[in-house]
This record gives C-alpha cells, sequence and structure tokens, in this order.
C-alpha cells in the first residue's frame, strides 16, 4: 500500500515513556468524523482506547415544538449521532459507553446560555460545555475508570514547551483552528489531554476516516450549537425566560429614542442586519442595556472599541502587565494586536492597539504569544448593570 | 479473559442446550400439522414440555409456552383480568413495589385501560414486603389477583411466598409469582407453593433467549391475548419456537445437579464474594444482606462509586457487571427497586448487582475482588 496517511503521520506517545498497550485512552466521541478518527487512529497504533458519548440533550417534544411537529423518539440527530459513535467503536472493536450528562448539560451550559442572553451578552455555549461538562464532569470520569489521558477531536496542538510543561496551540491548519473553544483549559487539565489531529486538515480527517473504514467520513459537520437545531437560539431562551421578549427603545450614544425593539434578545453588539428597522444610513448595535431593555445604535465609527474589560480569567501561561499579545475577540477573529493589564478585582482591561469592531460581551477575548494559547477571559458588558452581578456570578 | 458475573441478566447456553438445539434445527415441521414432519415437530415439543412440567412438579398441559418472561407476565396479568368472571370477583390487582418492569408497567396499564385498580404493597429495608399491608388490602375485599415475585432480580431477595399464598387463600383470592430469578436457582415445587401461576424464563437457566413459559392451574380462566391459532391450549396464539422449546426442555433436564450446584457450590462463592467485599471498604453494604436471597446475587452499594461508573471500570478490567436492571440508555436515574428499599437516591445510584452462575469458579470470584479493591484504591485517588 503506498501514499497512506497513516505513514506521513507522526504522532508522538500520548503520555511520556508509557508505551501504547500500556495506555488506556478514553476518546470524547460526539459521533462526528474527527472524534471518530481520533479513537479509530489510536487503536490502530495500538493504544487501549474506550470511546465514550455524551448525552447531553433531550430531542424530545419540548425542543421540536420549534419545527411545529413533534418527533418521535428514535429519529432525533442527538440519538443519530450515539449510533453513529457506537458504530465506529463496532466497526474498530473497541468498547463503546454513553454517559447521560443532560441535567448537568442543563444547569451548567444551557442556563448559561439563557443568563447571558438576558444580561445583554452573547454566549458561547460550547465553550462551557468544554469548560464544564468535557473537560470536568468527563475527565474526572475518564480518572476514576483509570484512563491515562482524555482525547478529543479538536483542531488544537498541544506542544511541549520549556520545562516540560504542556503549551495549547492553534491547529496548523489555521482555518479549522478551534483554540479559541478551549480557551478555559487549565494546565492540570491540559496534562491530561491529548488532541491527535492538531497537525492535519479536515480533508486529511476525512481521508484517513476513509482509509480505517469509517462510515462517517462524510458526514457533514455540525454547523448549530447542539440544543439550537436549525439556529433559532431565540426560541430556546425564550422557552426558560419569556422575559427576554419584552420590547425596548432603539436609542442613539446621546440617549435620543429612535423606535422600538421586540427585545435585546434579538441582538448582538456589532449587529447590522435584522434590527427591524429601517435609520436611514447604516446602523449598528453597539451596545445593550439589560436593565433598561434598551438597544444602543450608531453608525460604524461608534462600533470601534479599543479599551474593554475581561473578567473570569484562566492561563496557561500569566503574562506581566503591558505585554504585548494577539487578541481574538470571537471564534472567527483573526486576532489583533494589543496590551494586557490586570486589575485588582481579578479582571483584566484590554488596550487594543486599534479600534475593533464588534466586541461582543459574552464573547471570549484569547490571548495568544503567536500560535500559543496562553489564557482568556469573557468580555464585560459595560451596561449590564445589576445584570452584571449575575453573569459573573453565573460564569464563576 | 472475560469473567461473566451478570447472570440474572441471561446466562451462557448449557453444553446440552446447544446440542438440543442443534438438533432441533434438522426439525422444520409446524408441530400443528398433522403428517410426519408435523408430527416430528410436536414429539420434541411434548419431550420439552414434559422436562418442563417434571421440573416443576406439574403437569405438560400445565405449561404455556410464551416468547420470554416478560410475555408471560403479560399474559397472566392481561390474560387473567381479561375474563369478566374474574373481573367480577375483584377488581384490583396487588403488586409489589420492587415488581419487575413487565408487572409494575403492565398494572399501570391495566388501571388505564381496562379499569383494574392497582395496589403496591411496600417493603422494608430488607426488600421483604408488608405482610400486614397485604392482610389489610385484602380485608378491604375486591382484589382480584396478587401478584409478587418470588426472587427478586436486582437483589435476589426471596419473598416469604408460602405466607402470601396462605394470606391469599384466606380470602379465595389467587396469586401470581413471578419466578424467573428463582427457577433453577432453588428447588420449586408449583404445588408446595400453592400459586396459581407462576412465571420462569429459560434463558435464566442456561436455555436461549426468546423462550418463556407460564406455569398455571390447569383450570383457571384466562383470556389468550393474542387472536390467532388455537395453540399452547388457546392461551398463546402462534406458531411455536421449537427451536427455542428444545432448548428449555434441555435446559431444565438436569435441574436438580444446577439446583444442588447453586445450593452447594455457588452459594458458599457468593459468601466468599461478600465476604472479601465487606474487607474492601468500611462504608459498603449488601441490600437484604441477612434476609433469604437466591444463591448467586449480591447488590453491593458503595457510597460514593456510581455503580454506571463501577460498571465501566470493572468492564474495562474484563468483568461483566451491572447495575441491576437492564438500564434505559444510560439515563442514570436511581433504579425504582433500589429506592423501595428506602435507600436515599444518592446511594440508590451506587448499587452494583453482581450474579454469580453455574460456571463461576473460585479463581474468578478471587480476581474479581481484587479488581474490585484496585477500582477502589483508584476511586479515592480521582476524587
Amino acid at each position: 500500500m503506498t501514499n497512506s496517511i497513516l505513514d506521513t503521520l507522526n504522532i508522538q506517545p500520548l503520555v511520556a515513556g508509557k508505551k501504547p498497550e500500556e495506555t488506556t485512552v478514553v476518546a470524547a466521541m460526539s459521533g462526528g468524523v474527527d472524534s471518530s478518527v481520533v479513537a479509530a487512529l489510536l487503536h490502530k497504533l495500538g493504544y487501549k482506547v474506550v470511546g465514550i458519548t455524551l448525552q447531553l440533550w433531550d430531542y424530545t417534544p419540548a425542543n421540536d415544538e420549534a419545527e411545529g411537529e413533534t418527533k418521535k423518539f428514535g429519529t432525533c440527530c442527538a440519538l443519530d449521532d450515539v449510533y453513529d459513535a457506537r458504530r465506529v467503536c463496532q466497526t474498530v472493536g473497541i468498547p463503546h459507553y454513553v454517559l447521560n450528562y443532560e441535567s448537568e448539560f442543563k444547569d451548567k451550559v444551557i442556563d448559561d446560555f439563557v443568563d447571558t442572553y438576558l444580561a445583554g451578552a452573547t454566549p458561547i455555549p460550547c465553550v462551557r460545555c468544554n469548560q464544564r461538562i468535557k473537560f470536568d464532569s468527563l475527565m474526572s470520569k475518564a480518572k476514576q475508570l483509570g484512563g491515562d489521558v482524555l482525547v478529543t477531536g479538536h483542531y488544537v496542538r498541544k506542544v511541549m514547551g520549556e520545562g516540560g510543561k504542556p503549551e495549547l496551540h492553534q491547529g496548523l491548519s489555521s482555518d479549522k483552528d478551534q483554540s479559541y473553544y478551549l480557551f478555559t483549559t487549565t494546565p492540570e487539565q491540559l496534562e491530561f489531554s491529548a488532541f491527535p489531529l492538531g497537525d492535519l486538515t479536515k480533508d486529511q480527517t476525512r481521508d484517513l476516516a476513509q482509509e480505517l473504514g469509517l462510515h462517517v467520513h462524510q458526514k457533514p459537520d455540525s454547523q448549530d450549537i447542539c440544543f439550537v437545531p436549525g439556529g433559532d437560539y431565540r426560541k430556546v431562551v425564550t422557552k426558560f425566560a419569556p422575559e427576554a421578549e419584552k420590547p425596548g427603545n432603539f436609542v442613539d450614544s446621546k440617549g435620543k429614542v429612535l423606535g422600538q425593539h421586540k427585545g435585546i434578545i434579538n441582538f448582538t453588539v456589532g449587529q447590522r442586519r435584522g434590527l427591524g428597522m429601517a435609520f436611514g444610513e447604516p446602523m449598528y448595535v453597539t451596545a445593550i442595556r439589560p436593565d433598561t431593555s434598551e438597544v444602543v445604535v450608531g453608525p460604524k465609527e461608534e462600533l470601534g472599541v479599543k479599551t474593554f474589560y475581561v473578567f473570569d480569567m484562566n492561563w496557561l501561561r500569566k503574562p506581566e502587565n503591558g505585554t504585548e499579545l494577539t487578541v481574538r475577540v470571537r471564534a472567527g477573529h483573526k486576532g489583533v494586536p494589543g496590551e494586557v493589564k490586570h486589575l485588582d478585582d481579578g479582571r483584566m482591561q484590554v488596550d487594543l492597539f486599534d479600534p475593533e469592531e464588534a466586541v461582543s460581551p459574552g464573547q471570549a477575548a484569547v490571548f495568544y504569544d503567536d500560535k500559543n494559547l496562553i489564557g482568556g477571559g469573557w468580555i464585560e458588558n459595560p451596561h449590564a448593570g445589576s445584570r452584571k452581578v449575575k453573569v459573573q456570578i453565573s460564569a464563576a | 479473559m472475560t469473567v461473566y458475573f451478570d447472570n440474572n441478566a441471561t446466562t451462557p447456553l448449557k453444553d446440552g442446550v446447544k446440542k438440543a438445539m442443534a438438533e432441533a434445527l434438522e426439525v422444520y415441521g409446524n408441530p400443528s400439522s398433522v403428517h410426519a414432519c408435523g408430527r416430528e415437530a410436536r414429539l420434541l415439543q411434548d419431550m420439552a414440555r414434559r422436562n418442563v412440567a417434571a421440573m416443576f412438579g406439574v403437569r405438560s398441559e400445565q405449561v404455556i409456552f410464551t416468547s420470554s418472561g416478560t410475555e408471560a407476565n403479560n399474559l397472566v396479568l392481561r390474560g387473567y383480568f381479561a375474563c369478566p368472571e374474574n373481573l367480577e370477583k375483584g377488581s384490583k390487582l396487588v403488586i409489589s413495589s420492587v415488581e419487575h418492569n413487565c408487572v409494575h408497567k403492565t398494572a399501570v396499564d391495566l388501571n388505564r385501560l381496562n379499569g383494574v385498580s392497582m395496589h403496591m404493597v411496600t417493603v422494608d429495608r430488607n426488600g421483604i414486603i408488608d405482610l400486614d399491608d397485604l392482610k389489610l388490602t385484602l380485608e378491604k375485599g375486591n382484589v382480584g389477583l396478587v401478584s409478587i415475585m418470588h426472587g427478586n432480580n436486582e437483589t435476589g431477595v426471596i419473598q416469604p411466598l408460602d405466607k402470601i399464598v396462605a394470606l391469599c387463600k384466606e380470602y379465595g383470592v389467587r396469586v401470581h409469582t413471578d419466578a424467573v430469578q428463582t427457577a433453577g436457582k432453588v428447588a420449586l415445587s408449583f404445588k408446595d407453593m400453592g400459586v396459581d401461576f407462576m412465571t420462569v424464563s429459560f434463558h435464566k437457566l442456561g436455555g436461549p433467549k426468546g423462550i418463556g413459559a407460564v406455569i398455571m392451574k390447569a383450570d383457571i380462566d384466562m383470556e389468550c391475548h393474542t387472536s390467532g391459532g388455537s395453540q399452547e391450549r388457546n392461551r398463546r396464539a402462534g406458531t411455536e419456537n421449537i427451536i427455542g422449546i428444545a432448548g428449555a426442555g434441555a435446559c431444565t433436564e438436569e435441574w436438580q445437579v444446577s439446583v444442588d450446584k447453586m445450593q452447594n457450590q455457588i452459594g458458599p462463592l457468593r459468601n466468599k464474594l461478600e465476604k472479601g467485599l465487606k474487607q474492601l471498604s468500611n462504608e459498603l453494604y449488601i441490600i437484604g444482606e441477612s434476609t433469604n436471597r437466591v444463591p448467586n446475587t449480591t447488590n453491593v452499594i458503595v457510597p460514593g462509586l456510581e455503580g454506571e461508573t463501577a460498571v465501566m471500570s470493572l468492564d474495562m478490567a474484563g468483568f461483566c457487571v451491572s447495575t441491576g436492571s437492564a438500564c434505559s440508555s444510560g439515563r442514570v436515574e436511581p433504579s425504582r427497586v433500589i429506592l423501595a428499599h428506602g435507600i436515599p437516591a444518592d446511594e440508590a445510584l451506587c448499587a452494583l448487582r453482581i450474579s454469580l452462575g453455574w460456571q463461576t469458579t473460585e479463581a474468578e470470584v478471587d480476581a474479581f475482588l481484587a479488581a474490585f479493591g484496585e477500582m477502589l484504591g483508584r476511586m479515592q485517588k480521582a476524587s
């Protein structure tokens, strides 16, 4: 056989000093192609692999109301994903377990998602899920089971840094890099993790899936947030918090009322489309004030932000005040240069060198030294008022 | 190496069963047919039925083959109350709070569909039913049928059936018992037990899956719950599962040997296992420990160690055990049966069922104890 991708891979031992056949690997398997390849590949390399799939969200009636129909149990996508993961494990010949974390997911991810919207901010539930479910509950389960390492299908790289301390680097294929979503990873969690796909492109992963005989090799990437099928997050939020649809005013930066909107939940800082009102010139959401249900709009010039505040920091390497870093303020953001300053209350002040549009509260500011993710935190809503406290508590 | 300690879920086929079933593969006739091929199948079926009847000390016509213990329980409960004359005598069904789902849910269904009211007799901390509650319920009248399991599938606890039957006789009420977990583990004489119906399932005693039976007094009115042919003396329509029935016949053939082995060899191994477990942890306890139980079953609780985690962990070490009744899609909910013992929910989540089989060896028990100890050590470190 020639040209096998397997021959071109250079995978370091997952646990230093331990042979593959002595290493128990717990693979977090979503049923998608990435984590499936991780499990199959490591098995092929001789590791003792067990696959674990988390059932996080019950796709029965409540959610399907969104589509105006009640789907029968057994036809929903979440269960299809569990089935795909199981089938991959059967194909490969490794044990597979399903863990039901629905109630934890509700408490730690969905409630936070709703609270964040209510606080006039835009949440990233996938980060919360990584932080509070995968790298917390699942990781401790993996340890209890005698696992040596938890592996996932994220496109990030764990690189040995100075003094043998692992670092978290962006995936080599920059368009697939998922490091932003893992900024809450602590040094201890990183120590116990591995990300075998960090050097690959998505195409290479799919080719590998085919070569390894996995039926998911052409399965499309998931686009939606798993508990928001179809992407209509408003339905989810208003189901738990009907007050999110309380109408309010559009105001300009001077406080002048420009019109009415149908609830702050419909807006994200930086948004231009879908404001539901014509202002005569292109207007952007520049701030959201949950206490008064006001949405502040303004021309593009008012959107730029140079200084903002970040809370609930996580550091893999804590920078000195005034360190110049690359700052990413949303998942698709390439990153811009800026400086950071630690405040006495644990928050950070971020000073960008140039104004950046769409610095949205609720999103993460993630700091890099070149490709090396050194830490990050959550962007504060400067207008959250009494809600601010709530967001910070729920984020703690 | 895989060590199988989940024999209450199902058991491996006995060698004699495999042989009998392999031979039955050659017999293709329909036992209802008149011709030679039909007669050949009928012969096989009759011989098997005689074996099953002999095991429980009944006549052949008292054995009704079904597809499973679940179907047998459904047949008794639904079939009994489907007869207007039975319903007239009493429209209340009395069960216990530790019944298998196939009795519990059927009782709920009967209540919803047929207006049969249900009373659930509670159990004490050891899993034994409250006989005073049963007596009081019988006294109030209108009880049509009492269905109380013999041995519990999750804990192995055996109910005092003699007392239950005596009480029911006093009030002229018929009794059904789900004996799926006791058949093959303790000697069962249908006549001595004094019940009117009994359910067994052959894959729990070295037979194949897909075959169970109702053992019943022949003269009781009971409706067939499937419409069709007149198989099984009009109690259960549908062409018989001849291969399964052959397996059932074979697994009951030497029942006395199996029961003796359970009592004399497996019982002591189970006791050794429990003694060993208790030495591993001070907080650990065994449900119904001092109660009469089937000889192969241990339900152990290590507070703080979730049963689900233990099952996975032991599986990875090569040991098959379970959290109790075969659970639904990995949902972590405490067992209804364990909760019924008055055990708090957080501890009920930690219930782990270990069920030995006739093939279990002492070396396996020793290896299991070692793996269990290792697991406990790891949990302590991880927490």
